[in-house]
């Protein structure tokens, strides 16, 4: 009888926890002088775990992993409260970095934690520039710059072209009308077997983050620059001709497009190689386009992509331990330990020449890519990228982009609806035409 | 709670009878969560119809009142109506069907002539769909029909259904198709498990001089069978409703309210307002309460229309003496 009694106590007080439960978060809840790290890609915990605790095994930290579409949401609602949990550090890309500086305003200057200009000066002045607050002080570091390459594979330029080297085929994708004549080319003699590109989500950064000339936003105006008009055409123009293999970035077919011999380019930027193209390019059965790949600069230098790690902490007794971070994310030694491991292309610029002197990568059958990586890093800047840049490109592509591309909608009727979207989300922030 | 029983029994002195009221152990057991939904519920329900009438973003520094300014803003959004006519045209397209099965099953798995085998095991990989999380099932789904290699893709070509791969995504309908399909799917399960609860509870005596009397199988189902289970009919059409009327996941995973918002829904239309762009919080408390108005008058239509007309209330008012 008293069993039965302790069940249903123990029934009834369930009831009162299912409400409750929550996702279960890693880590222990007590932070104590725990450096508190909130990111969004592994890579962050790779560098943490793999370089960083073995120089200063005696610096705690806890890293809060999410992968998932919410990190923003979940991020707001930490960054609004004051539980343990409030991050120290956050990696924040360059699509939506910015919004933490102005709009959240969650972000403590460098200065603060006694990292002067001096120290800073050793990265590419583009990556802390971008992550300065309106009075100009840093607000956080990266290990890496972010510029566009054009990779392709060796087997089908030689099979079709008869160029040998990425010097020769560099002639073949010099500008976008080169580019677009090559992909005609290709499709008439592999008797449309062999595609151009993967998918026409190559184009929205050479065109959106390297031809557009002015920010979305200007003056809480919604400002759309003639690199869209330009992006749409050429969008239109390879779906309509059958240039494209039709899949999406990171779909299972566009993983598959990696391991066959069907798709020659693809525009991605210098992560591009190591966390996209070298992990999935074997399949499981062990086919592999390892070593078949090159890299040439793209018909337009851009840049895409980027994470910093922001300094966010709000308890100044964790300030040393947090600039140690940041003075190691910055350091020579660690970028060129990283960049010799991964092929990353690092943010420190003497870092950048000494790997660049020694670089080579299997994957690219040799070739030294961070000569071409940075022939494009000399030419970009993503300044003009804002806090806006993920969403409203995220509104364009698939409110205009997509329908425009697939005979949907008129230009005129896909802009409107690209304007609609943005209005509806923005409200009286943006002002739309 | 009056439903409980009370014991009655003779105490030790003559003539009384001593009532022992059990109702208030019902009480202690429905406290803790009582208390859970009036703190962790109940604050954020007020809380939002407060800042409704506000023009609170994410982020802002103060708010001020704005009346009913987002009510009105909302009822000349055209994404509102956009929305509104996403839902019941998805709700339509599963509940329907949905309901259909399920009773259908229901009746089958409980007619003791039609000797199903396995009917455990039947039961089961029914019901199993709704205890897989809706994110896995939207990811699972839009993975399956993927263009334009994805497996529904590569099956149908092979079996030489299609020529060409199609791009289900595109197409408003077929998208609209799939995600009602995945709905169905997930949700005809349980229904179907408390139909067969309210059937069995239906005297088989009844259904039994009913078959000797030359009642037909499909007789018994619609006049014998639907009007006894009239009062769990009703639950599951209203719940169903409610639920229905408020479907966010699947078609937020599958296609994210696309193409060109075919499928946003109106929870998605309030989650999109709150949680990107601006984070326009004033407008999506509006419309969530807009949401709500809606799902309680169609509630108390369907109540009205659906409930038992015989019922013990109305035969008293209607024969008051």
């Amino acid at each position: 009888m008293n069993m039965k009694k302790l069940l249903c106590v123990a029934l009834a007080l369930s009831t009162a926890v299912i409400p409750t439960v929550a996702e279960a978060s890693e880590g222990s809840a007590d932070s104590g002088e725990k450096i508190i790290i909130w990111a969004a890609t592994t890579d962050v915990k790779d560098i943490m775990d793999n370089y960083f605790a073995k120089e200063y095994p005696d610096v705690p930290y806890e890293i809060q992993l999410y992968s998932g579409n919410d990190y923003m949401q979940k991020l707001d609602a930490v960054l609004a409260s004051d539980s343990a949990e409030h991050p120290d550090i956050i990696s924040a890309e360059v699509s939506y970095g910015k919004r933490y500086i102005s709009t959240v305003n969650a972000t403590t200057s460098l200065y603060n934690i006694g990292i002067d200009e001096e120290e800073l000066s050793v990265l590419t002045p583009a990556v802390i520039d971008f992550m300065r607050d309106e009075n100009g002080e840093p607000m956080g570091v990266s290990w890496q710059v972010t510029p566009g390459g054009l990779f392709y594979r060796r087997s089908i330029a030689e099979k079709y072209f008869g160029v040998k080297t990425p010097e020769e085929f560099q002639k073949l994708v010099c500008d976008w009308d080169t580019f677009t004549e090559t992909a005609q080319k290709l499709k008439e003699l592999s008797g449309n077997e062999v595609k151009m590109i993967a998918t026409c989500d190559d184009f929205l950064n050479p065109f959106l983050n390297g031809s557009r000339a002015q920010s979305w936003v200007v003056d809480d105006q919604l400002v759309i620059d003639d690199a869209v008009d330009e992006l749409m055409n050429m969008t239109k123009e390879f779906y309509d001709n059958g240039y494209t293999q039709e899949t999406a970035h990171w779909s299972t077919g566009w993983y598959q497009t990696l391991v066959e011999d069907k798709t020659l380019c693809y525009l991605l930027p210098t992560w591009g190689l190591n966390y996209q193209l070298e992990p999935n390019c074997t399949a499981a059965d062990g086919t592999t386009s390892y070593g078949d790949w090159g890299i040439v600069q793209p018909p337009v230098p851009y840049t895409w992509g980027g994470t910093w790690l922001l300094n966010t902490s709000k308890d100044d007794t964790k300030s040393e331990n947090i600039a140690k971070i940041m003075r190691y994310i910055i350091s020579e030694e660690f970028q060129v330990a990283y960049a010799q491991d991964t092929g990353d292309f690092v943010s420190n610029i003497t870092a950048q020449q000494k790997v660049s002197e020694t670089c080579s990568s299997e994957f690219l059958n040799g070739q030294n890519h961070y000569e071409v990586f940075a022939a494009v890093a000399a030419s970009v800047n993503p300044e003009i990228q804002s806090e806006y840049d993920g969403t409203i490109q995220g509104f364009l592509q698939n409110a205009a982009l997509t329908p425009y591309m697939q005979g949907e909608l008129e230009k005129d009727e896909a802009i409107d609806a690209f304007k609609d979207e943005v209005s509806l989300y923005y409200g009286s922030d943006i002002m739309v035409d | 709670m009056s439903g409980l029983r009370t014991h009655v029994f003779a105490s030790r002195k003559k003539g009384r009878m001593k009532k022992v009221n059990y109702d208030k152990y019902g009480w202690y057991f429905i406290l803790p969560f009582i208390i859970v939904f009036l703190v962790f519920s109940l604050y954020p329900i007020l809380y939002s119809l407060q800042i409704s009438f506000t023009d609170l973003k994410n982020f802002s520094k103060g708010f001020s009142y704005v009346g009913f300014g987002n009510y009105i803003d909302t009822l000349k959004l055209p994404f509102f109506w956009t929305a509104m006519r996403n839902t019941f045209l998805l709700f339509i397209i599963f509940f329907i069907p949905q309901i259909i099965i399920s009773l259908l099953l229901a009746y089958w798995f409980t007619t003791i002539s039609f000797k199903v085998r396995g009917q455990s095991f039947f039961k089961f990989s029914i019901y199993l769909p709704c205890i897989i999380t809706p994110v896995s099932i939207g990811m699972l789904f839009g993975l399956f029909f993927e263009y334009p290699r994805g497996p529904i893709n590569t099956l149908l070509q092979s079996l030489s259904v299609i020529s060409e791969p199609v791009n289900f995504m595109k197409n408003m309908d077929l998208t609209r198709g799939i995600i009602a399909f995945v709905q169905c799917w997930v949700g005809y399960g349980p229904m179907m498990i408390m139909f067969i609860g309210a059937i069995l509870g239906i005297n088989p005596e009844l259904l039994e001089s009913a078959r000797i009397d030359g009642c037909t199988g499909r007789q018994s189902f619609f006049r014998i069978v639907i009007p006894l289970i009239k009062p769990i009919l009703l639950y599951n059409i209203i719940c169903s409703t409610i639920g229905g009327l408020q479907i966010f996941d699947i078609p937020r995973i599958i296609n994210g309210g696309g193409p060109r918002n075919s499928t946003l829904t109106m929870s998605m239309l309030v989650y999109n307002q709150a949680f990107s762009g601006s984070g326009l919080y004033g407008n999506a408390a509006a419309e969530s309460y807009l949401m709500t108005i809606l799902m309680a008058a169609i509630s108390v239509v369907l109540y009205f229309i659906l409930r038992e007309k015989d019922d013990e209330v109305t035969y008293k008012r209607r024969n008051k003496r």
